[in-house]
């Protein structure tokens, strides 16, 4: 069944059930222990340093823990490309990690019809900077506060576990709120407004140096931090590192952005680039986006999304 | 909310999943061993050919805080932008601002390590407040 996703700040129904799904996947669990991930490191990538206290996980800790993973993997080493960003991959690799959780809150939720909601960041760019960390989606009814630790609504009962240093290891911490940072970085003071100005998916060399193409504009690396890097620099704190998905906001600003390609295609085709035989490996329509849990996807497969979800709007300013 | 057993079904198969879970990845892909240096460590390196000629810029940085190397891998864009993966969606002007937004971002005290066979003991950061109690 074939959700809707809808603008969260247009749905109170589309939030309530988001926070719902949220907080109920967000309870540590017995069978998703920190020795769990610690134990799939070992077997899959030794290198990665793991270290912390043994505790109950979440299943959302796992999708945080996931999205290190491939942050971790580079595609291929040396090349400043990642399994799941700074490359063509960026935008089918978030798709198919999305989808996933989105199956898992229509499970939670007993709904085959929910679609994750979206944050139109683009129309609060429009606002003046002091407001922009001062709208409702920043209040206890939607996602809690937009400075320090939120302690507001049901996301102020979320918690941090997993968490990722200025060394790259990978921390289980004593659970503690999520915290922001909004609007006060000095890399970002306010957030993007957006422009569609590309014909054209991505081009070489397929990294964050590619001037030009759908994708890099929408990563945000032209003239960075802008668009979907300019919300992570925005909003900051737990948003900053590579367990930026500790805070919901991250699913919202990804679900726009993913709303924003998809509005891309429909104007200019289903088309990816590169295709075999040239590209950078792992970044290629037929090369297999990184998976740790359900099943293995490749580019080509989520192209079209119609048979998991659509859009309230594919309008983007 | 309590989970329906349907949905705990669908979601101790995916845990399940997990534990046994076997990465394969594409020749050339994998993660970069932190504790391996070799001739490019600390070293940004840029290559263009422009009009014909081969352009190498290579750029070191030795950053240090507090007296301290600061083990932080700068990456240099074309644009003279720089980059680090700690930070995986910024790019700054200036290394300076990185540095600052490390601090912010990053300084904290976090529990001893009590994971894996071999149990090494945490070592504090320069700057670390006293361990989180009970970890």
């Amino acid at each position: 069944m074939a959700g809707i996703r809808e603008n969260i700040m247009a749905s109170t129904t589309a939030r309530d059930k988001y926070v719902q799904a949220l907080v109920a996947l967000d309870q540590p669990r017995a069978d998703v222990t920190a020795q769990l991930l610690y134990d799939f490191l070992q077997r899959n990538f030794p290198q990665i340093q793991m270290r912390g206290i043994n505790q109950n996980l979440s299943i959302y800790d796992l999708f945080v823990f996931w999205h290190v993973v491939a942050m971790m993997v580079e595609t291929p080493l040396g090349s400043g490309r990642n399994a799941a960003h700074s490359g063509p991959v960026f935008l089918p690799w978030h798709r198919h990690y999305m989808i996933l959780l989105e199956q898992f809150m229509q499970s939670a939720l007993g709904d085959n019809d929910f679609g994750l909601p979206y944050w139109d960041w683009a129309a609060d760019g429009e606002l003046p900077r002091t407001q922009q960390w001062q709208t409702q989606l920043w209040t206890a009814n939607y996602i809690g506060e937009a400075r320090n630790r939120v302690l507001s609504g049901p996301i102020g009962g979320m918690r941090v576990r997993v968490w990722q240093d200025q060394n790259r290891v990978l921390h289980s911490i004593e659970p503690r709120p999520i915290e922001r940072n909004a609007g006060r970085s000095f890399g970002a003071r306010d957030l993007p407004t957006t422009a569609k100005d590309a014909n054209f998916y991505d081009l070489s060399p397929w990294s964050r140096g590619s001037q030009g193409g759908d994708r890099n504009r929408l990563e945000g690396w032209i003239g960075g931090p802008q668009l979907h890097n300019r919300v992570h620099v925005w909003i900051g704190g737990d948003m900053s590192p590579g367990t930026s998905p500790n805070d919901p906001a991250f699913f919202l600003n990804h679900c726009n952005v993913d709303r924003i390609w998809e509005s891309w295609m429909v104007e200019n085709g289903r088309s990816y680039e590169p295709q075999a035989p040239i590209g950078p490996v792992g970044h290629r329509l037929n090369h297999t986006l990184l998976t740790i849990l359900g099943g293995a996807r490749v580019p080509a497969d989520v192209l079209d999304p119609g048979q998991w979800y659509s859009y309230d709007s594919l309008t983007v300013d | 909310m309590q989970l329906s057993e349907a949905a705990e079904e669908t979601l101790s198969a995916a845990v399940k999943g997990f534990s046994k879970y076997k990465v394969k990845l594409p020749k050339g892909c994998g993660v970069r061993d932190p504790s391996k240096k070799d001739e490019h460590t600390g070293k940004s390196i840029r290559a263009i050919n422009y009009k014909g000629h081969d352009i190498e810029v290579v750029t070191h940085y030795e950053l240090k805080m507090d007296g301290k190397a600061l083990p932080v891998h700068v990456e240099v864009g074309d644009d003279g932008s720089v980059h680090c993966h700690s930070l995986p969606n910024y790019s700054f002007r200036s290394v300076i601002h990185l540095v600052r937004e490390l601090i912010d971002v990053f300084e904290r005290p976090l529990p001893r390590n009590r994971l894996g066979k071999n149990k090494s003991s945490y070592k504090a950061k320069s700057g670390e407040k006293s361990r989180a109690k009970g970890a």
